[in-house]
Order: structure tokens, then sequence, then C-alpha cells
């Protein structure tokens, strides 16, 4: 830090001041950026004591005066003076206006400061300043907002430059009069690039004038602001005395040209059943509106929309027309209009058409279902293949028998069996091949080819290959050779590659030994039950938001999907240690779940330490301890493997010698899972299969927790609780 | 035609083909998916700590989409930055993060003149918020804008009167409305369970600490003119204390008493019924100004509110963090994750149907409540005029230890009373080519 020796001035006017501080100037005077800003703290401090307020001032301003100051050091004594500056502080600080750098300061002094002076100090500066200066002092003679002020912004309004042009325009609004909106509306009827800045400042000014009670000048504002200018929205509002989510909703029912979001607007209306008004308002939508709140309707999945949309099946505009036959697919349910779009088929225009066949494809209607049938019937093949495609059974059946039945020599239905055979019907229709006649065979064998041709993914195609011609075909029979050569791939079996996919989730499962003990006896009256049948009595709720309750004497709990945290219900009892527990589990919907032994709650490190919403939302408790797996997953099958809750896998049943415990679940029935607690020894069963049997140390007594796991789906049952514990 | 054939797709793989009902909310798949051509497009400006979290919430709704992407911190994140999490900031993060087809901008102006953009997610620094907002707002873009609404009370009422003339809507990011707990503190404490209440005790973090430090060079990719903008110009500083630390220095922010008042004030005047009101007199209690150094907000602060209807505030670093609200028949205490009152029966209240109830979001969260609006023009959680009011006893209080003294405020007219040097602080000037437009 520099220090000056003292001029007999600055040690005057320092012993006015705190004298620990004595050389706050002089510090102030040659402070260079990242030099020390203790006078500046000192300084500032002091300002607010209304004694030492002028003398402060008249001291930084004689050194300001004197020059030789850094921009850093200027900056900040302009901060300092900001609240404290009196009129003296305008002819020191004028001289800089002009500055680029020193502009933007000297006007935040300026900007509240109660003093014509500084309005006429702003003017003359002006004239000589450059453009961005300029910008600087407009806006703040703008913010200041007197008329002399206004003179000189009015000036730049007019300027050749476009951009100041522009930004003298905008300023303008600050001047809430007659003059201002006088001169703004001049502007704006030249209708050159100050329109919309002209039209901006028009309406606020409108907006404020109205909401001050002076409508008159709001109302002159308005005059030549067009009435869908979307800032006018508030004035206009406030001049009818209406709120203004209300005014916009009723002009665009009134007239519905104007607005990009109609569609929504009338969204809004229907959520508040306000649909009839819309009905009636509909045929009276302009074209752009009208598609909008056709956007809503079709989004809405409201079938009452249908007949007010269906006359535009015959407009002659295109784009209301499409609009009309594409919302057909999913609101459209009656069958007079279903039969003209069937009628449509025949169009002349391909979209139209195209469009159409959408329709019946997706349609989920019974009415589009009973008038394809009924043309079925009438032997429509096109008809029929939209009943094939929408899933139904017998029209393949029907469609199959045809083929067999001599209709493969009719080029049209071999082609439509090609469209419509799936992957699953490929094998059961590859085995009506043997004993056929020649012709038969190969048309299969074609259709079999440009099935599978149409998959890129070779291994795919091979696996599929396989799937398909084993046990139907032997590989020397001629089909077999020219499917395998026309799809260039070697039919393969499936191989099992899924254990690597989660291989990599297991914890030291090449340490894991292989469960072998037999299950413990169950039955041996030794255990006490843990659910009466009928109450949740013992157990009570934790984290996460699953609904759990008692269903047909089984305990029974249902997934929230919103749900941002596994749930569980825990027993109340939280000391079980050493024990044999056993129970029924079985899905009713799936989704991953497990038993939790010997957990424990735990606060969440994070909760509401990031700034996220969602981190906050988070209830700031976990469970965690052992789980016993129950998994839904129907490749991966690790249920009754050891889970280590919130971390990782402690006993996955990832190996190949595994696979008799992987075997042990039944995922659509009911299973029992057996689980053995002894000091650090955790073994469990599933069925009577014995699956995982892990030393792990460290973990304390606690509680049993039933989980439900976070997830779109899952709804699980639990039942015959029972336990014995151990001494 | 692609819109077709993309709502055919997903239709298609979700639909149970001969279902005899009407699907819901039609192509709304069974997961909220809508298709692209229908969602609501958002831009995000400003892609650092708060802006990259709201944008990636709001990309986790189904019925967005996001078609843009802007800040002028183009360098490479982790180069500049120490603090943990920093690395995840900037327009190279979010590109990598949302997707490199994401149109990417310097200058927000152009991602605000796009025309099919829906909404705009605004989290720039505070000196940046009004400008922002109002290049939204003149573009008739709804705006979801991070709290403190501005930087001074001028500009939110220039911002407040422009979002009001325009019929857009407006969700400021004070999302503890959103929370439950503070929803149910705010209706204990208005249906009269805890009495009158006469005093009410928020704690706030403290600013951040002052450090020397010295100009360096700006790095290649930060636009360091654009980050300044209005504020006034200085030199570049060490970027691992300036970008982490604005919030320390008053040209950008008024710190934590802005920062995290417009969270905490703003449910204590939820609770008290002054959304649209104020305070009628400031009191700063204690501040202590740091001796030295580059951030230049108190180290500590304490500021009591007083209102017409007899309640006090005492607003400060020093309290523990969150509202406690003191009436005749007990205290209630509430934070983020927290909820508790004495005696303790209060706190476990259950506030009837027929009570005066508070809907903070009608479901999910703070994000999804405000598209929600943005669907059916319904005023937001947290509308323009109540951001404006919490800002606005947050700035007044800064303005009043900035002061060292008392000062008085008409939450009518929103004017200063009777001190003109506190009226000063009220606005201040813009660098050139910036302007408060109206």
């Amino acid at each position: 830090m520099k220090k000056t020796v003292f001029s007999i001035l600055v040690s005057a006017c320092a012993a006015a001041l705190s004298p620990l501080f004595a050389d706050a100037y002089s510090d102030f005077k040659s402070y260079r950026p990242g030099d020390s800003l203790a006078w500046f703290y000192e300084l500032r401090g002091d300002s607010s004591f209304a004694a030492k307020a002028p003398v402060i001032e008249g001291r930084l301003l004689s050194i300001i005066s004197e020059g030789k100051i850094s921009d850093a050091a200027f900056d900040r004594a302009c901060e300092i003076l900001k609240p404290i500056a009196t009129e003296r502080c305008v002819p020191v600080l004028e001289k800089f206006l002009g500055d680029d750098f020193r502009t933007p300061w000297v006007c935040s002094v300026f900007i509240t400061l109660d003093s014509s002076d500084a309005d006429k100090a702003l003017v003359s500066a002006l004239e000589k300043a450059g453009t961005k200066c300029r910008m600087d002092m407009i806006s703040t003679l703008a913010a200041r907002g007197s008329s002399e002020g206004f003179e000189a912004v009015k000036k730049y309004a007019d300027s050749p430059d476009r951009e100041l042009a522009l930004f003298a325009v905008a300023s303008l609004v600050n001047f809430v009069d007659d003059d201002s909106v006088e001169f703004l509306r001049d502007v704006a009827m030249k209708n050159d690039f100050r329109r919309q800045s002209a039209l901006f400042a028009l309406s606020m000014i409108a907006y404020r004038s109205a909401k001050n009670g002076e409508k008159s000048l709001a109302k002159d504002a308005l005059e030549c602001v067009p009435e869908d200018f979307g800032m006018s929205i508030g004035a206009r509002a406030e001049l009818e005395g209406k709120n203004r989510v209300k005014y916009l909703d009723s002009i665009i029912i009134a007239d519905g040209e104007n607005v990009e979001k109609a569609g929504r607007l009338i969204y809004n209306a229907r959520r508040f059943d306000d649909s009839a008004e819309i009905l009636a308002v509909f045929p009276k939508l302009s074209k752009r509106a009208k598609l909008a709140a056709m956007g809503t309707f079709m989004l809405s999945g409201d079938t009452r929309f249908y007949p007010v949309v269906a006359p535009l099946l015959d407009s002659d505009d295109a784009d209301l027309r499409d609009e009309a036959v594409y919302m057909a697919r999913y609101i459209c349910t009656d069958e007079a209009n279903l039969r003209k779009l069937y009628s449509m088929l025949e169009d002349s225009d391909k979209i139209v058409a195209s469009h159409v066949r959408n329709v019946f494809d997706e349609n989920p209607s019974f009415a589009a279902a009973r008038i394809l049938k009924e043309k079925a019937d009438g032997g429509d093949y096109e008809a029929l293949s939209f009943l094939i495609r929408r899933g139904d059974e017998d029209a393949w059946n029907r469609l199959e028998n045809e083929y067999f039945g001599g209709g493969y020599k009719d080029a049209k239905i071999s082609k439509m069996v090609e469209n419509l055979i799936t992957f699953g019907k490929l094998r059961a229709f590859v085995s009506r091949m043997r004993g056929a006649e020649e012709a038969l065979r190969s048309d299969i064998a074609k259709i079999v080819v440009k099935k599978l041709a149409k998959s890129r993914d070779k291994m795919f195609v091979s696996e599929a290959a396989y799937e398909i011609l084993k046990d139907n075909l032997s590989p020397d029979e001629k089909e077999y050779k020219f499917i395998v050569s026309k799809l260039k791939t070697k039919p393969m079996k499936r191989k099992d590659v899924w254990q690597n996919e989660y291989r990599q989730r297991a914890v030291e499962d090449s340490l894991m030994k292989v469960a072998e003990e037999r299950e413990p006896e169950l039955n041996d009256g030794g255990f006490s039950s843990m659910f009466d049948g009928k109450t949740l009595d013992g157990w009570r709720t934790s984290t996460g938001n699953a609904a759990y309750s008692v269903k047909d004497g089984c305990i029974y709990g249902v997934t929230d999907p919103k749900m941002k945290q596994n749930s569980f219900l825990v027993t109340e009892r939280s000391d079980y240690e050493n024990f044999i527990f056993t129970c029924e589990f079985k899905w009713e919907e799936f989704g991953n779940s497990g038993v939790i032994f010997r957990g424990q709650i735990q606060k969440t490190e994070d909760s509401g330490k990031n700034g996220s919403s969602a981190n906050a939302a988070r209830l700031g408790y976990k469970i965690v301890g052992p789980q016993a797996e129950m998994d839904d997953n129907p490749k991966r099958r690790w249920s009754a493997g050891i889970y280590n809750e919130g971390a990782e896998w402690k006993y996955s049943l990832s190996r190949k010698d595994h696979e008799n415990a992987r075997n042990a679940v039944c995922l659509d029935g009911w299973n029992r899972m057996t689980i053995k607690c002894a000091g650090d020894r955790i073994q469990t069963w599933l069925n009577g299969v014995p699956v995982s049997d892990l030393i792990w140390e460290g973990t304390k007594p606690g509680f049993f927790g039933l989980q439900v796991h976070m997830g779109k789906t899952g709804k699980i049952l639990w039942r015959n609780l029972k336990i014995k514990e151990l001494k | 035609m692609k819109r077709r054939e993309f709502v055919k797709k997903i239709a298609g793989a979700g639909l149970a083909v001969g279902f005899p009902t009407i699907i819901p909310s039609s192509v709304l798949g069974r997961d909220g998916a809508v298709a692209p051509s229908e969602r609501i497009t958002f831009a995000s400006i400003g892609l650092g700590t708060q802006g990259s979290a709201n944008t990636g919430v709001f990309r986790s709704d189904k019925r967005l989409q996001l078609v843009g992407l802007c800040d002028v911190n183009a360098t490479e994140g982790r180069q500049y930055y120490g603090y943990s999490n920093n690395d995840q900031r900037g327009l190279q993060v979010a590109r990598k993060n949302y997707g490199m087809d994401i149109p990417c901008y310097n200058d927000f102006r152009e991602v605000v003149a796009r025309k099919d953009v829906d909404f705009i997610m605004s989290a720039v620094p505070d000196h940046w918020h009004a400008i922002v907002a109002l290049e939204c707002v003149a573009a008739g873009k709804d705006v979801y804008g991070e709290k403190p609404l501005t930087r001074t009370i001028r500009e939110g009422k220039v911002l407040r009167d422009a979002v009001e003339a325009s019929g857009i809507i407006w969700q400021t990011g004070s999302w503890q409305r959103s929370l439950t707990d503070f929803v149910k503190a705010a209706e204990i404490v208005r249906n009269g369970y805890l009495g009158r209440v006469h005093r009410i005790v928020i704690g706030l973090p403290s600013n951040f600490k002052a450090e020397v430090l010295g100009p360096v060079p700006v790095p290649p990719g930060m636009d360091w003119e654009m980050w300044q903008g209005p504020a006034p110009r200085v030199a570049y500083y060490n970027p691992r204390k300036t970008f982490t630390r604005w919030r320390g220095i008053m040209n950008y922010c008024a710190g934590k008493i802005a920062d995290w008042g417009a969270h905490h004030l703003d449910i204590a005047h939820w609770a008290m019924g002054v959304d649209e009101s104020g305070p009628t007199e400031i009191v700063p209690n204690f501040v202590e100004w740091p001796k030295d150094g580059f951030s230049d907000q108190p180290m500590k602060f304490s500021v009591t509110f007083y209102y017409s209807n007899g309640v006090e505030i005492e607003m400060s670093d020093m309290n523990r963090n969150g509202v406690e609200f003191f009436g005749e028949k007990g205290s209630l205490f509430v934070s983020r994750g927290m909820i508790s009152s004495n005696p303790i029966k209060i706190s476990e209240t259950r506030i009837l149907p027929t009570e005066d109830r508070l809907f903070g979001v009608r479901a999910g969260n703070h994000f999804t409540a405000f598209v929600d609006s943005i669907l059916d023009r319904r005023r937001a959680v947290t509308d323009i005029n109540i951001a404006h009011r919490t800002n606005t006893g947050c700035l007044l209080a800064e303005i009043a230890y900035r002061l060292n003294r008392p000062i008085k405020w008409d939450p009518v007219s929103e004017e200063i009373v009777g001190d003109e040097e506190a009226a000063r602080l009220c606005d201040r000037a813009y660098c050139a080519p910036w302007q408060l437009k109206a």
C-alpha cells in the first residue's frame, strides 16, 4: 500500500474523521485495481453520518478535480458519492461526461440527484459526446424525466444513426405526458423501423396513465396502437375495467385472428367446463384459431368436440379438412362420421386417403370396429387388413385360411399376407409348409425371406431364422437353403449374453459361495405371526409415498409413479437381530421390491443443500440395510439376492452356478422367501431353493421393511409373514 | 406430414388396439409424452448454477422441448473454475448435456427474437434480470425468471408494469412457495392457529467473505463485455472468485439478503397476506462491513421490517436458516425440509378445505405448475407483483443497512418517504447500449 506525505489540508480533514483512517484519501488517490479497498469501506461507512457526508464529498471531489486518479478509484468514489452527492458535485463530475469509461459512473450519481444542474450538464454534454456516451446520458435523462431532458432526447429520435434513434424512442416511455404521446404517435405513423419501439412505448404510457386514472391520455396513446399489439392488452383491459387475462379470453373468443394461443385459451375454457360456449363459437373462428382449437380438442381426448369439427370434412380448405381427418383418429366415435370417413378412402387425393387409413388403423372406438367388420364380411380386403392390423385374430385366421385354401396363387392375397404377418406368427405359418405342394412351399419361403429381410439387424435375423426354421424345415431341404442364401445369414441359436450386462453391478461376485444349506423347518411352532391379516398393526409407513393397505388377508403395496424415493412399510419394533423370517409374496403388477431386514433409518446428506427443488423436496430420510431382493426383471431374476439398500449388490445372482437360484422365482404366482440372520451370516431361500449365503460384517439390529420401489408400476402382495427369533 | 407420422408412431407404440374407450389425453402416451410438434418450446438464457438446474428440470417435462441455449460463458468450464459443481456451468457443458444440435447464442436478443420459442427460462445474474425480462415481454414470450426479481426497485416497478400490460405468464423462481412445508406453515398462520402473529424471525445465509484480488486477462470464450452488460465496466477478476461470487458485489447483486430474502421474506409475506403490499418502516439493527477486499457487502447484518398491521419481521444472517413465526398461541418454525412448532401440535394442524387455503401448485412441482399456467393462461404461482413486492422489501433492507439508518416506505405509492439519499439508491444508471425500456 502506497502512502504519501500528508499535506496540511489532508491532515486537517483527517483530524475531523477517525484518526485510524487518516490516510483514506491518499489511498483513494493512489488506488489501482487489486490494491486494498480499506479506504473505500471506511469512507463509505462514514458517509452514512450526516455530519461527515459533506466533508467526505468535498474531499473526494477535490481529489477528483485535481485529476490523476485511476478509473477504478473513480468508480469507487462515485459509489460513495451516489447517495450523498449534492449540487456541488455537478461541475466536477460533468467534465467526465463523454469519457467512455467514466460516463456511466457519473450517470449513476446523476440519475437520482435532485438538481436541475445535472439535467443541464447532461444536455450540454450530449452534443459533444460519442454514441455510447450519448446513450448512457439519454437513458439517464429519461429516467430523470425532466422537460429539458425530454426536448434533448426527442432530438435524437430523428438521428440518422439508426441505433441511437431507436434508443431515444424507447427512452421516451419514461415521459408520461401529452407531448411525449404526441411525438411517439407521429413516430409510429411514419411506419419506419422505429414503429415497434414507439408502439411499445405508447402502450406502456397508456397502461400507466390508465392505472393512474388519466383515461384521456391513455386513449390518446392507444389511438394508433393496433388492437392486436400484445403490450396494449393491459391498457385496454384497464380502460374497460377488466382483468387482463379475462380480457384476453374475451377478445380471442370474439375474434380468433390475432392470437398464437387461441387453442390454448380454449383448452383453458374446456378445463373449466365452459365447453358449451366454445362449441358455439367454434364455427365463427378464423382459420388459424380453428386450427389451434382443433389441436387442443384433440389433446383433450374429449369426444364431445368431434361433431363440431365434422362439417370441416367437407371443407374446401385442405388444411382444415386434413386436420379434421387427423383428429378423427382419436376423438371420433360416432358411426355416421366414421362411415363418411371410410368413404373418403376412395378419395382421389392420396394424402387424404392415407390419413383416413391412419384413422381406421388406430381409432379405438367400437363403431370403427363395427364398420370394418361389416365391410370385411362384405368381401372388402382393405377392411380385413385394417382389422388384422388392429389385432383381430379372427380376421387373421380368415386371411390365413383363404391363403392356404388356394389364395396363395393370387398375388394380391400373397402380398397381403406378407404385409400383415408378424414375426410372432411366422413360426406357426411356416409349420404349415410340411406336406404342402411345391408352389405353396416356395411362396411361403419367399414371404419368410421378405419379412425377415426387412430387419437390418443381422443378429436378429439369424436368431429369428433359427427360431422359425427349427423343427419346421431340415437344413437339406430346398426351401431352407433358399431362405438361408437369400438372407445371407446362418441361423443361430440365441446366446445367453445378458448376464454380462448386469455383472458390473455385482460386488465381489467371484468370491460368493453358492448357497447349499437346506431351508430351515418353518412349521416347528416356534414362529410367531407378524401380520394379523386384517390390520397393519405393528407396521408403519416410512419413506416414499407408496400406498400400503390390507387386501384379501395380504399386505398390499402400490407404487406412486411420482415418488422420488423408495417406499417401505416397516415394523414398529426395530431390534430384530438374529432370526428366521419367512413370508410369501406375489406381483399383481410388476415392479421392483424386496424385504429389508436389520434396517436403519438415516438422514440424507443432501437434503436441501442444493438449490434445486428436486433435492429439497426429498423427505430428508432414507432407509438403509440389507435387502432380500424381489426382482421382477424376467431376464435377470435375482430374487432373494442380497442388496445393500441404496448402495450396491452384496450377493447378486450373476454367476453361471447361480442358475438354480435364478430359476427359483415364480413371476406369476406366490413365492416363499425365507431369511436367516445369525450373527454376520445371512442366508436366504426362495421357494425352498437356497439362494444367498453371505458373511456381512457390521449390520446392526433393526426393523423389517417391505419395499415398494419407485417406478412407473408395481403392485405387490405379501402374506404369511412369520418370524422365529434366535438366541 | 412429419408431425403426423411421428404421432402415429407414438400412438401405435402405446395403444392397445380395439380398446373400447378413448385414449386419455390422446397423443399423450402413457408416460405423458407429447409429439414434438405439440410441445411447448423453450430456450434457456443463462446457464450457470441455477440456469442449468432449471433447464434440466424443464427438459424432464414431456410437454416441453428445449430449442435454444444462451450464455456468454463458452469457456472450458473446469479450466476456469475451482469450486465443486462448477464444471457443470456454461454453454459448452450445456451443449454436451442437452444436445450439440440445439442452437446456441451469445446474445440473448437473438433467442428472444425467435418466433418458434414459446417461453424463456432466464437465469442470468441479477443486474441483467430486468433487461432480459423486458426483452421477452416485448416479444410476447412467457417467462420463468429467476429470483431476485431485479437489481433495483425502479427496475422492479418497470418490469411489473410491463408484464401486467402485456398478458404474458410470468413465474419467478421462488420455488419455496411450491413446497408443502411452506404452504402448510403459511396456511397455519393465515388461519390463526398461532393467534395474532406479532413477530417473524428470518434467518439467511451470510454473504461471501471478502478477498483481496487483482485483475486478470479475460479467458478465451468469455464475453466479459456482455456479462457486465448494464453494470459499470470494471476489470476482469479471477473468475474463480467472480463467478461463484458475483453475488458479493453490489454492482451485480444485493447479496444474500435479496438472494435468500426472495425465498424467506416471500413466505413471510405470503403467510401474513401482504403479497401485494410491503413494509412501512425498515430499521437496520446491525451491520458489519468488510474492512477490505473484493466483496463489498456486509459480513453480518440484521434488519427489522415493520408492517402496518403491527407485525415486525427480523431478517438477519445470524438467525437459523428459515422462517419462525411468533404468535399469541405459540411459535412455528419452517425451513427447507422441516416444520416444527411450540407447542408441537400446531405444526400438525390439519387445515380444512373450507379454511383459507393456499394452493402453491396444482400438481407436480414449481416447474410443472408454470407449464400448466402457460397452457391454461392462469396466473402463475409466483406472479410478477408478488415477486416485486418481496424483492422490494429485500432491496429496502439493503438500502437501510447501506445508509445505516431507518427508512420509511409507502407501499401504496411505492416511494421512500422523506429520505432523499435513500431514494437515490432506488435506481441506477445503465451502461450503453443497454437501457431500461419503460
